[in-house]
Parts: C-alpha cells; structure tokens; sequence
C-alpha cells in the first residue's frame, strides 16, 4: 500500500538508532524521503540502506547540538524519536537520573529544533513531529521523570505550533502505546503479565514499531496540512479506555 | 486515482455538499464504492454521476438521518447495491442556533436528532454489516464544538459533544470485530454551514476575518483538508489507530 509520497523531502530523525526511530527512518525512506538518522551511537543504525545515512549526536549534551548538525543543509521533516527512561521509586529517584531523562526527552527537543529551524526550505510546508507517550496522560509508578518530560513535550507541541506556523510548519506528535522494544521488555517478556496488560487495550494487543509509521507519515506530508499542535494517539484505544494502569500488577501492585 | 480503499464500500452521510461531499469524492477517488447521502436529491445525483465519470463507484441514497427507518433502509440499499458494508462516516450535521432559552423545542430535537441520533443510528445500522464484512472502521465527523462553545450554538455543541464519547464507546466495544472507530474534529472549514454559523455570532460580519487570524496556519480549512484525514483514519494507515480524535483546525485550538 504506497500511500504517501515523500520523494524528494528530505528528513531528520533524532534517536534514529532506536527501536522507534529506525523503524520511522525506515518508513520515511520507503515513502521516498531522504534520510538523516541521528544517534549518540550511529552503529546501532543499520548501515545497508542507501535513502538513510547517519550523523552522531549526543543529545544529553544540549551544548553541543547546534554544532553537531552544522553540516546539514535543508530540510523538511524533524521527527524527534529520542527518548530515554530511569524508572525509580521516589525516594530512591536522584536528580541525576532526573536531568537525563529530560535532558533528551524534553530539553533536546526543544534545542535540535531551535538548531535546524533556520535549515527548514522557505516556502515549503515544513513538519515538525514528536514522539511523545501516552503516559503523558496516564500515570506509572516509577515513572516520575518519563511521564513529567513526555507531557512537557506535549505542551511544547502545543507551543511550538503557534509560533512556527508562520514559518509554514506544522507541529504535532504521535503518542504510541506500549510499544514491543527494548524499553518494554520487561512486560512483554513475561508472558503472563504481557497477557494482562493486552487484555486492557481494546485492540487487543502491544503495538510493534511498525503501527507508528502510517501515523507519522501522515502528520509527515500534506495530508495533514491542516493540522497543527495536536497529539495522536497510536495506542489501540488504550487512552480511550483509560483502563492500562488500572491493572495492579502493572502498578507494581497495591500491598 | 490510487487504491487504498480498494474493497471498502463506505456510506457516508450529508454528503451532498461541503465536508461530506469532499469525503466521498475523495474516498471513491482511492477505490471505495461510496453511497452518498442527503436530501438534496438533485445535488447527491449530479456528484454521483460525477463520480462515475471519474471512473469511481457511487450510488445516492435519498434519507434524513434522524429518522432510524430511513438510515436501515440506507444501510439496505448499500448492501443491494455494494454486497457489503465496511466503512461508516456518519458526518450530516445542523446547527439549530438560537440562545438555549429561546430556540424551539423542535429546533433542539431535530438538532439533536440529526447530529447525535443519526450518527448513531447509522451505528446501530451499519456496524453489524462491518462485522459481516469481516470488521471495518467508523470515523465520525465531530467538530471543535466538541471541546468549546460558540455563541448560541447550543444544540450543536451538545450534540457534537456527546459524539466523542459515543464514538470511544465504539471503539472499545468492537474493537474484538476488527473495527476501529475515530472522530474528526474540524476547526473553521469553508462549507456552506460555516456561512450559516457565523450569523449567530455577535461579531457575524468579521468574525471569519477573526477566526482566520486566530488560527496558527492563516486561513480556512477546505472540506478537502477533513476529507484528507478521514482517508487516514478509513485507510490501513491507522491500523493501530481507534478511539482517537484529530482536530483539524489550522492551530485554533492550541
């Protein structure tokens, strides 16, 4: 199903190593787009494909990023897929863990944005999409610093798109649901609470990298020229329910 | 012409004009046989036969979507006329405008009748052909009216309301037939309606100058930009995608 041609669009991916990230790079390539895949680490970005080349950036070191992507050109598409989680009761949560988290969920965001801004092509429909989660808007314990920068983000989103409409791009974010990667593997791994936590999503099931791509490659191309600061959620009907976190086992149970 | 709803047949309602139209062209245009709907008979004919002419498959089907009788007997014909049903956007709407305290009683009734009974009735019609069909998806035309209000537009804004909640309902129950359901909330969107809309308000000869300049993007949407998401939402695209809302509104709301 070839849907949306981004042929000749030339797009950047922070976290582009990343599980979400490559499968986005990989998404927006197949759609045509070139592909810049960002990563502090550019080996963990499959090498054999020859729309998506690589470029390393450490984005913990907000300093540093305006020089790192010196040398890229013009632009169309900023998808920000970086992301990073410390999970830790609140007594045993340090500031350290705290800073890093919103180091490169939140703040890096918000300055590889300001650093490509001026590398956005004049008079072309620039887009601008987050990563963000759909524990922006629903709670886990333990996860004081992912939860707090992914709901940052939402409103930066938000932000954003009043002020860089004027410069002709749109800004929004996917919210992916439990999403089968190294992150989660904790819950997919045991069988048993994977089972339980599935059975609280409507559709039934935890979303693959795959599910995200349809979603971003919309918010990516001129279908969704009117749209702006908005968040979808790509989460099988989990948000519309509400009900993931209700299972206590997941809460880390109610002893 | 391209085929991403190769297979679909899809009914979608008050699509005689504005947003509605814009959606079946653009659905019959990616494959989908589409039966437009109105009560303009003249105008549903003329855009059918259009379609045809594209090469698109269409069929009108004449009914007010407030009348449960009526929407049945849509959704019969459909299959008559298709063989299967598998995408439902129920998207007839009417504004009924007046202060709460002084529109009619009928006004309210018929308000609610259309824009929160047919959306629902088309449901209640439709989604067990969807499960015939092996499942489907739902993508309600809503508004922003859903989250704000407008002066005197009560009605309406209740009505569009309760559509979002309807349509997580939807999602969640069904979701086990391999239907997603998904509501569109567009913004300020050059149809005839929005014409009708800004009469209601206090400000009715600048108001649309104002809104525009409200908006992020600087301008009106077009039907085209909602039929463009509603593509997304009926398309494989958001095969991971239900109970969702996507507001479509240049920035207004944000």
């Amino acid at each position: 199903m070839k849907t949306i041609d981004l042929t000749g669009k030339t797009a950047v991916v922070s976290g582009g190593g990343g599980e979400i990230g490559f499968a986005m790079c990989e998404g927006l390539a197949e759609a045509g787009a070139n592909v810049i895949a960002l990563d502090i680490n550019t080996e963990r970005v499959p090498q054999d494909h020859e729309k998506i080349s690589t470029l390393p950036l450490d984005l913990s070191d907000t300093a540093g990023i305006r020089s790192a992507v010196k040398d890229i050109s013009e632009i169309d598409i900023l998808v920000h897929a970086a992301g990073v989680n410390i999970a830790a009761p609140v007594a045993e949560f340090e500031e350290q863990a705290w800073d890093a988290v919103f180091d490169v969920n939140l703040k890096s965001a918000f300055f590889l944005t300001k650093a490509l801004l001026p590398r956005f092509q004049s008079g072309r429909n620039g887009k601008i999409v987050f990563v963000s989660s759909i524990s922006a808007k629903l709670g886990y314990p333990g996860l004081h610093a992912y939860t707090a920068s992914k709901g940052g983000l939402d409103a930066l989103i938000r932000n954003l798109s009043t002020e860089l409409a004027a410069d002709g791009i749109c800004v929004n974010g996917i919210a992916p649901g439990t999403t089968k990667t190294g992150m989660t593997k904790g819950l997919w791994d045991d069988k048993e609470k994977c089972r339980a936590h599935e059975a609280t999503i409507p559709m039934g099931r935890m979303a693959d990298c795959s599910d995200h791509i349809g979603p971003l490659l919309f918010l990516c191309s001129e279908m969704s020229d009117y749209v702006t600061g908005q968040i979808l959620c790509s989460d099988g009907g989990l948000t519309s329910v509400q009900a993931d976190f209700i299972n206590l086992e997941l809460r880390g149970g109610n002893e | 012409m391209s085929n991403i709803l190769e297979d679909q047949v899809a009914i979608i309602t008050g699509s005689t004009s504005g947003m509605g139209e814009a959606i079946a062209r653009r659905f019959a245009k990616e494959g989908a046989a589409v039966v437009v709907n109105g009560t303009n008979e003249d105008r549903g004919k003329r855009i059918v036969e259009e379609i045809r002419n594209d090469g698109g498959k269409a069929a009108f089907f004449r009914a007010d979507v407030s009348s449960a009788t009526e929407v049945e007997a849509m959704v019969d014909f459909t299959v008559e006329q298709f063989s299967k049903v598998t995408t439902l956007v129920p998207n007839a709407g009417i504004l009924g405008n007046g202060l709460a305290t002084e529109i009619s009683l009928e006004t309210w009734d018929k308000t609610i009748g259309v824009n929160l009974n047919g959306v629902y009735y088309l449901c209640r019609y439709g989604l067990p052909k969807l499960i015939e069909a092996g499942g489907g998806t739902v993508v309600i035309n809503a508004s922003i009216a859903s989250f704000k209000s407008f002066p005197q537009h009560p009605a309406y804004c209740a009505s569009k309301g309760a559509l979002i909640p309807l349509m997580k309902n939807i999602a969640q129950d069904y979701a086990e037939h391999n239907i997603r359901a998904n509501a569109l909330c567009p913004g300020p969107v050059d149809t005839p309606l929005i014409w009708d809309s800004v009469k209601a308000f206090p400000n009715a000869d600048s108001i649309i100058d104002e809104t525009i300049s409200m908006t992020c993007v600087g301008r009106l949407g077009t039907p085209e930009d909602v039929a463009e998401a509603a593509l997304f939402f009926a398309s494989d695209q958001s095969s991971f995608i239900t109970g969702a809302s996507l507001t479509i509104d240049g920035g207004i709301m944000t």
